[in-house]
């Protein structure tokens, strides 16, 4: 039996995908096998470096004399990642002790050499400089505050932040408003961090030149690390026409009990977000008398205003004097006509019951 | 016999149709090669996106400070008679180092004693809750909170099925992105923070994946993956191949192009008002997973939406496979028929104006290689062998043609296993990438033959009408990874089946 004259060129072709690929394959898997036998026999070496480094640390933290000598090329990784682990386990003053350690063994140096090479490499070296708070490296830290990667660039701040905190903070506040992919949470945690004031003086600058947008979203920030100057601010907002996403940010944020009168003009607010966190921040910063504003509510169409609303009943009627919270929602659920109302309660004080609440 | 054999083998060299079963082989030639380099080059666009993602996450490189701003994650954990395993399951999700989450569980029906297993292991106490039937689900009798461990809420209700729990525990939620995981899976503490991660990275995102990896032969400690091992037996170790190729290259490939069209039901985190808003899952598929994320994008597109469907190559969750053929079948033929229901049902998305890569480039690529593949693929098969039979293709043919399969498979298999040694290297000593290679060969002699007969019978039972809705099914599978659990974490021998629709 012949082949037809095309099964000739589809036996070839068919001869030709085989070798091929069976090459391909087996070459893949000796590329395979040499990247794992490199990877575990890096592995062990920055574990061993690692291991020494972190007691060489805990006997520097005791006060014991050690001798060191500047770092070989194959502790780099492993003392870094030693270092690291150990100053992020410590507060700063017990943190401070290691400094010199890190000078004698180059540490400079060595991350500066590290700062040029791979990614992995250089997120490490900037935290470990961030570390040492050795002024000389700023200017060297500083480009990485602009780098494409949010993980690189928040560590650079972060990294700033330890070494020089007033003109870190000076470069990083600003561009928190044209870094959208930096979470705001980590922002939130630098900013924390500082404690010499420079970042609530750089959000006060800031807040200064902003508009009502971006004012929203910094005082969120300054909320955090200095609530009584952004109570300030939050008014201002509340008295001017914002949007309901920037209306519902401030509710969120409202703290001040002068504020209570704004905070219950937004009880009927047409979106049921905005009437939410007001029913929420009546609960936190209004007084039994409150209790009449947000009955209403527990009749709203939308779930989340009547639990919310019911949730700052209880706590309203929890305040010093006023006796049980519970009985007194119990009698405010007696006088609900709204079966969704009764409900409502019914579950909120099953929930402070067993002390569940989300 | 041989009398009429002869008759048969002279018919088909001497028959016009003989020879037209010869060159219809050119078909299966460029269905294969055409197959073949659409997976070569999703596999290179994984390999891309993936060298990318490790350079960014392969450690965690932000200090402890900045790690923990996360937002909250409602955990859905559907549970039809799993008595045995769904405490152990519920501890095992506590143990995540999440910051902030609540789980649900939904007893759907279960007629054994599941809801007082939960209920007496913690402390549950049926609460007033006004539950607000958002979804439609079956009757729900009650929902049931705890004291002791506030994370832990209970939904029981009649038994509708895993869409129709999952449903129900949307209804109970509260918090604005939701987790569906399988009750029998088993995840990492990290799990949750690399899944959650994209919808920090990315306010567009309204669903998000990760890759499931396979069980069988790690070790499990206190509810969590402690150490990965391979499985001593073939069978789950042609499946860790194929989950290798199936989530590396399979789903990373298409989320650079927001073309992805499955998440896996056994662990996936959506953005709930999303999903609410399509309807939630569909109660009539047995592919409810796949079906959510090809809705999603079909009604996101219609509406002109900018979103984001994405893939994190992070293994996240740890599923046992089935370990014996029957098992194995019945899942392969649930997975072919899910397929079919969810592309039928949304064929609008295919050609659509508005479709995007997801409705020109994937929904295409599935139909014709992963809903069409199996039936070309089994009569690939059954005409190569009979004409090899009958003298019509010479062994040398029919050799080469083997090679040529064989190596084709083995290429992907390894650039598969290349992907995982430059991602997340899971297998650790040289002797078990060694393994996975033997695996990776040994696999095309029979076990492919198999799975495509198994996917082309799904095929047909979709095709003929012969569809059920969702049901709980059970899949044996043999536990051995289970000898670290305590007694009170010791997961049963037969578990319910996973309703996943892929793996």
């Amino acid at each position: 039996m012949e082949i037809p004259a095309n099964g000739a060129t589809l036996l070839t072709v068919a001869y030709w995908v085989a070798v091929l690929t069976l090459l391909l394959a087996f070459s893949l898997l000796t590329v395979i096998v040499f990247l794992r036998a490199r990877s575990q026999r890096r592995e062990r070496r920055d574990k061993r470096a690692q291991q020494h480094w972190s007691q060489v640390m805990q006997h520097v933290l005791a006060n014991k004399e050690v001798q060191v000598c500047p770092l070989g090329h194959d502790e780099v990784v492993g003392f870094i990642e030693a270092w690291n682990a150990t100053h992020e386990s410590l507060s700063p003053p017990d943190s401070a002790r290691l400094l010199l350690l890190g000078h004698r063994v180059g540490l400079v140096d060595a991350a500066r050499h590290m700062l040029r090479g791979r990614y992995h490499d250089c997120a490490m070296a900037i935290i470990a400089l961030g570390h040492l708070r050795d002024h000389s490296t700023f200017d060297e830290l500083v480009p990485f505050l602009n780098d494409h990667s949010p993980i690189v660039s928040l560590c650079a701040a972060h990294a700033l932040g330890q070494v020089d905190p007033p003109q870190a903070m000076a470069m990083f506040v600003p561009m928190i408003l044209e870094r959208d992919d930096w979470m705001p949470g980590n922002v939130a945690r630098i900013l924390a961090r500082n404690g010499d004031g420079s970042a609530v003086r750089e959000l006060d600058n800031a807040l200064l030149r902003a508009n009502t947008s971006t004012m929203v979203k910094l005082v969120r920030f300054l909320a955090d690390i200095d609530p009584g100057h952004a109570a300030g601010v939050i008014r201002q907002l509340l008295d001017s026409s914002i949007d309901d996403h920037a209306i519902s940010v401030c509710l969120q944020l409202v703290n001040d009990k002068q504020d209570r009168e704004r905070v219950a003009d937004f009880l009927g607010a047409s979106r049921w977000h905005v009437r939410m966190h007001a029913a929420s921040a009546l609960g936190r910063i209004g007084e039994a008398a409150d209790s009449q504003r947000l009955e209403p509510m527990l009749a709203d169409e939308v779930w989340w205003v009547r639990y919310r609303a019911a949730q700052a009943l209880l706590a309203l009627l929890t305040l010093p004097g006023m006796g049980t919270g519970t009985a007194a929602l119990r009698q405010v659920q007696q006088r609900q006509s709204d079966a969704y109302g009764r409900d409502i309660i019914d579950q909120v004080l099953s929930e402070h019951d067993m002390g569940v609440a989300a | 016999m041989n009398t009429y054999w002869n008759a048969v083998v002279a018919s088909f060299q001497h028959g016009s149709w003989g020879h037209a079963l010869v060159s219809m082989q050119w078909i299966f030639m460029i269905y294969f090669v055409a197959i073949n380099l659409a997976y070569l080059i999703l596999n290179y666009i994984s390999a891309y996106q993936i060298v990318r993602y490790m350079r960014e996450y392969r450690a965690n490189y932000l200090p402890p400070g900045l790690r923990e701003y996360q937002p909250p994650v409602s955990i859905v954990l559907p549970a039809h008679n799993e008595m045995k395993s769904v405490v152990a399951s519920v501890h095992s999700l506590l143990k995540t180092n999440y910051p902030e989450f609540e789980i649900i569980v939904v007893n759907d029906g279960s007629s054994d004693r599941t809801r007082e297993a939960l209920i007496e292991a913690f402390g549950l106490v049926k609460v007033p809750e006004a539950y607000r039937a958002r979804l439609q689900t079956e009757h729900v009798k009650g929902v049931y909170a705890s004291a002791r461990y506030p994370r832990v809420h209970m939904v029981d209700k009649a038994r509708g099925g895993k869409s129709d729990a999952i449903n129900a525990g949307i209804n109970c939620m509260r918090y604005p992105l939701f987790c569906a995981v399988d009750a029998d899976c088993i995840l990492q503490p990290e799990s949750l923070s690399r899944v959650v991660r994209p919808f920090l990275e990315d306010r567009r995102v309204v669903a998000s994946g990760g890759v499931v990896r396979v069980l069988n032969g790690c070790t499990v400690s206190n509810g969590m993956m402690s150490k990965v091992g391979l499985p001593n037996h073939w069978l789950p170790s042609f499946q860790v191949i194929e989950y290798l190729r199936a989530f590396l290259f399979g789903r990373m490939g298409w989320s650079p192009m927001n073309a992805l069209l499955v998440i896996s039901g056994a662990f996936g985190v959506f953005y709930k008002e999303r999903v609410i808003a399509i309807g939630g899952y569909r109660r009539d598929t047995v592919g409810e997973d796949m079906d959510l994320v090809v809705r999603l994008h079909r009604n996101l597109r219609e509406d002109k939406r900018d979103y984001r469907i994405v893939f994190v190559p992070d293994p996240v969750c740890w599923t046992e496979v089935p370990t014996d053929i029957a098992s194995l079948s019945h899942q392969r033929v649930r997975w072919q028929r899910g397929l079919a229901e969810s592309l039928w049902s949304n064929i609008g998305l295919m050609f659509n104006r508005r479709g995007g890569a997801a409705g020109w480039v994937a929904f295409p690529f599935m139909l014709l290689f992963e809903f069409l593949g199996p039936i070309i693929e089994v009569i690939g098969y059954v005409s190569m062998i009979l004409l090899a039979l009958v003298g019509l293709v010479p062994l040398k043919v029919f050799l080469v043609f083997l090679a040529a399969a064989v190596g084709m498979g083995m290429l992907l298999s390894v650039n598969a296993m290349l992907l995982e040694e430059l991602s997340f290297g899971m297998y650790a000593r040289p002797s078990q990438q060694l393994r996975l290679f033997a695996v990776a060969v040994l696999e095309n002699f029979g076990y492919r033959q198999m799975n495509s007969c198994w996917r082309f019978y799904g095929t047909l039972l979709w095709l003929f009408g012969l569809r059920k809705p969702h049901r709980w099914g059970h899949i044996s599978r043999d536990g051995s990874w289970l000898h670290d659990l305590s007694e009170n974490e010791t997961m049963p021998i037969v578990q319910p089946a996973d309703g996943s629709s892929l793996p």
